[in-house]
């Protein structure tokens, strides 16, 4: 068997190893514990249904974009797999950054403190993950970007969803 | 269309937006958006929002 594949199956199982032992029970968790169960307004409920709306138009349209570029050049300067992570996040973004700024992200139970913190330690820790593979020189590949820039990517989506939280913040204390 | 009859009757009991939204179940923003007419409220909410103010449907929310 060879390296390559060795890696690939091993990451294969360990993802799904660690959505059956961590995700799945926490998520059952979360959904039947009355106190951890976020609670959102009728209004927050539509425009998180609108978030999710404009987020897979938006990943619709990049996805096309992307297809028809690769169809037309036959080849881009980007991984696929990380091409497609990319798309995936643009579409996260776009829902998270709506619903931030038409108060459908947060829950009425959620402390946003707590989040932006949480956001904020995630963020930093993908930075210097993205900046060792950058300087080990993991991130570009024979003028090919690979999977090692979503590291990067993850913290530049994580940093620019905590600054409109705190633009939003800012704004609705002005309003009160 | 701004609705300020829920704005007047809510300073006749002296409860900011923020008090009224714990009250009735929503977020602050969410009052806020129905005081400046930004949002339509579903009948329940209407309901929540009468009681709590103490008026009926028809005073706060009717356009005679």
């Amino acid at each position: 068997m060879s390296d390559n594949l060795s890696y690939g199956l091993g990451f294969i199982f360990g993802v799904i190893i660690f959505t059956a032992i961590i995700m799945i029970p926490m998520l059952i968790g979360i959904t039947k514990d009355k106190k951890l169960k976020r609670k959102y307004d009728e209004r927050q409920e539509l425009i998180r249904g609108r978030g999710f709306k404009y987020a897979f138009y938006t990943m619709v349209t990049i996805s096309m974009l992307y297809a028809i570029t690769l169809i037309g050049l036959g080849e881009l300067p980007i991984e696929e797999s990380a091409a497609i992570v990319i798309i995936v996040i643009m579409g996260i973004g776009v829902y998270a950054w709506y619903t931030i700024l038409n108060d459908g992200y947060f829950a009425l139970n959620e402390r946003v403190p707590q989040t932006v913190i949480t956001f904020i330690i995630i963020a930093i820790a993908n930075f210097m993950i993205g900046i060792s593979a950058w300087l080990d020189g993991g991130m570009v590949k024979n003028g090919v970007i690979t999977f090692e820039c979503l590291n990067l990517v993850c913290a530049i989506f994580l940093l620019i969803t905590v600054l409109v939280i705190l633009i939003k913040q800012h704004k609705d204390k002005k309003e009160a | 269309m701004k609705n300020l009859r829920i704005k007047a009757a809510r300073a006749g009991l002296d409860i900011s937006q923020a008090e009224l939204a714990e009250k009735v179940g929503v977020s602050r923003q969410t009052i806020s958006a129905i005081e400046k007419g930004d949002y339509n409220p579903t009948i329940n909410l209407c309901i929540a929002i009468c009681k709590v103010l103490g008026k009926s449907l028809d005073e706060l929310f009717w356009e005679g």
